[in-house]
Formats: C-alpha cells, sequence, structure tokens
C-alpha cells in the first residue's frame, strides 16, 4: 500500500510560510514578557476609568487627553518646597534626553495637584511653567482627582497644621506611565533619576511594540 | 581668640567635654543653597550639611531671614507609604553629629517669600538655637539641583 504524503507535505510547507511571513511582517507568535524596571511595568497595561480634571483657561483634561503620546504624571502640590521641585527637575531632564534618544517620540509631562482646595488650575499650570512650559498643570474637583489618583495607585492625605503654611499634604511619590492608547503602563518608583527613568522608559515602550506586534494577543 | 584657647586646652586635655559652652555660631555649616523659586510659590528650602564640631549637644529651634516671613525646620517623612513634611520645633544636634539638611532628610523650610528666589542670589539666614545663640549663614541659590 502506497501512503499519500502530499497532504502533509503541503500542510508543513504552509505552516513554515505562515510563520516566515509573520515573522518577516515584525509579529510575534509568542507571548512577551514585561522588562523589569525601577517600579513596575503591568503586564497588561491597564484601561482607565472615564475622569475631568481642569487646565487652566477653564478647559476640561478627560482621558481623551490622554491619547496618541505617552504620559508620565506625576501628584503633588505647591506648598512643597522639597520633593515636588526635585520630581519637577527630574521631569525636565527626561523630557531633555528623551528628545535626543527619542525625537519623534510625543510625551507629555503632567503634575496634578493633590491640594486642590490651594492649587488652582492656573496656579499649577504658572507652577510647571517655571520647570518646562511644555508641561502640563491640573487641579480639578478633589473627588475626581482622589478617584483619578487612586487608578493611578497614588493616595494622599492632608497632614498636621502645625506649620505656617496651614497644613502639609502626605503623597505618594511615584510617577505613573500612560501608553499612547490612555492605558496605565508602568510606575516610576521613587527616588526619580531622569537618567533611570529615560532607559526604563525606553523598556517599556519596547515592551508596549513587542505586545502591540504580537499576535499571542489578538 | 577665646576658641583658640578653647582648644588649645582641650588639647591639653585640662577640660573635659561638660566644661565647655556650645554655642550655636560654633556650628559647621557647609555649601547652604536654595532652590530658584517659581513666582507664584511662596514658599522655599534651604539645604547645607551641619556639624556640631563643638563637644556638647546643641538644639536649632528654627531661625530668621530677611527674604522670608517664617523660618521652620522640616523633615522629610514616610506615613502609610506616602511621602511628606514634618515641622520640628527643636532638633538635637550631639557633640561631633553630622546632620544632612539635604533632599529627602531635613530641610529649612523658608514660608512666606517676600520675593521670588532667583538664580545666583545669595541671602542671609539666622540658624536660631535653643539657648538663644544664632548661627549666620549665607545661602546661595542655584537655577537647577538635584
Ligand atoms: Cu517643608
Amino acid at each position: 500500500m502506497r501512503l499519500n504524503h502530499k497532504p502533509i507535505l503541503f500542510l508543513i510547507i504552509l505552516i513554515l510560510m505562515l510563520g516566515i511571513a509573520a515573522w518577516r511582517a515584525g509579529l510575534n507568535l509568542l507571548p512577551v514578557t514585561p522588562p523589569k524596571i525601577y517600579g513596575m511595568t503591568f503586564s497588561e497595561p491597564k484601561t482607565l476609568a472615564p475622569f475631568v480634571l481642569q487646565s487652566a483657561g477653564g478647559r476640561a483634561f478627560t482621558q481623551k487627553d490622554l491619547h496618541g503620546h505617552w504620559s508620565f504624571i506625576y501628584f503633588g502640590y505647591t506648598h512643597c518646597p522639597d520633593a515636588c521641585p526635585i520630581t519637577m527637575l527630574q521631569f525636565k531632564q527626561l523630557q531633555e534626553t528623551l528628545r535626543k534618544t527619542m525625537p519623534k517620540q510625543r510625551l507629555a509631562f503632567i503634575m496634578v495637584t493633590v491640594d486642590p482646595e490651594r492649587d488652582t488650575p492656573k496656579l499649577m499650570q504658572a507652577y510647571v511653567n517655571h520647570f518646562a512650559t511644555s508641561f502640563h498643570g491640573l487641579s480639578g474637583d478633589s473627588m475626581e482627582i482622589k478617584a483619578f489618583a487612586k487608578q493611578l495607585f497614588v493616595g494622599y492625605q492632608r497632614g498636621e497644621d502645625n506649620t505656617a503654611i496651614g497644613y502639609t499634604m502626605y503623597h505618594s511619590d511615584s510617577i505613573a506611565v500612560i501608553n499612547p492608547d490612555g492605558q496605565f503602563a508602568a510606575v516610576f518608583a521613587s527616588p526619580h533619576k531622569a537618567k533611570n527613568m529615560a532607559q526604563d522608559f525606553l523598556k517599556v515602550a519596547a515592551y508596549q511594540q513587542q505586545r502591540d506586534q504580537s499576535l499571542f494577543y489578538r | 581668640m577665646r576658641n583658640r584657647v578653647r582648644y588649645s586646652l582641650l588639647a591639653l586635655g585640662l577640660v573635659g567635654s561638660t566644661a565647655t559652652f556650645a554655642d550655636c555660631k560654633d556650628l559647621d555649616v557647609k555649601g547652604a543653597w536654595s532652590r530658584a523659586t517659581a513666582p507664584v510659590v511662596n514658599v522655599g528650602a534651604v539645604y547645607f550639611d551641619l556639624t556640631n564640631t563643638t563637644s556638647q549637644a546643641v538644639t536649632l529651634i528654627g531661625g530668621s531671614t530677611p527674604v522670608s516671613d517664617t523660618v521652620e525646620l522640616h523633615r522629610r517623612e514616610m506615613k502609610n507609604g506616602m511621602m511628606g513634611m514634618r515641622h520640628m520645633h527643636a532638633v538635637k544636634v550631639a557633640a561631633g553629629q553630622k546632620l544632612e539638611f539635604q533632599p529627602g532628610k531635613y530641610h529649612v523650610m523658608l514660608i512666606g517669600l517676600k520675593h521670588p528666589l532667583k538664580a545666583e542670589q545669595v541671602f542671609p539666614l539666622s540658624l536660631q538655637c535653643a539657648d538663644g545663640s544664632q548661627r549666620k549663614i549665607e545661602v546661595l541659590v542655584h537655577k537647577i539641583m538635584q
């Protein structure tokens, strides 16, 4: 009895050709693992619930404003003379570094106040302008800010009032990294160093690209 | 001159540590700096390295400066995983102890700035000790720092 090998051979060649085509198209058939950074990269980016914050000039800032570019979000307040200026200066250095290494990448640097009682949207924008006029300073309704911060794993609370500034704020010192689909992709832990963040961002962006090209997630 | 006499006596072992009188003005304070501030904020921070080179503990309680209404000593601290700062009404510095007034540790908090702090500006700051003595320092404002 003669076995007909033709259909099997045909199938093997077909699979091979499909594999090569996928590979040539930059598609990955295997799952990819999130990179290790100083902080955390989520294996699956988290979609954010809708929110409404306020930017200077009475404009609303919503989840739609996080689409089409990467964003770095930090929470602080203007009566903070120590940690907040340090992070803003690191943001500025990060922006300068990434402009050189990834000139085509669109990036947004955002600071949201945890003290909307004292920090108006106008004040927040004036504050970040001191570091870079391309930065975004946001305030808004205290409940909205609280819910938005919670989504980004940021907590804050009022501290003692035994100081001449009235009261201090305690807040998480992390930076949230948002991908161009407006999803929460990674957290940068403090202390923040622009050089580390630049390297970590390349890893996070590369991981996102691998994920986008992987057939495993379709 | 008084210092030189005291040090000579110390070197000879003629005076014990309890016999000398610690004065705030003898504190070793190095590299005092501050950051340029945004025109819209009314607070600032001053940093330096402080070493109590005297033979007795001193207690810092605050200070004064012509550039702000109030001067407080603050310490960075963590609470429930969150970062904040605490107003320290008294900071004791043991004999020989070095205390870093640097980002993430202690800072001298300037509250009610009369004008924004500008890069290259130098301003005086007087640190106040519990015994009434003072240490006067000059603070240089930096444009960009860590
Ligand atoms: Cu402070």
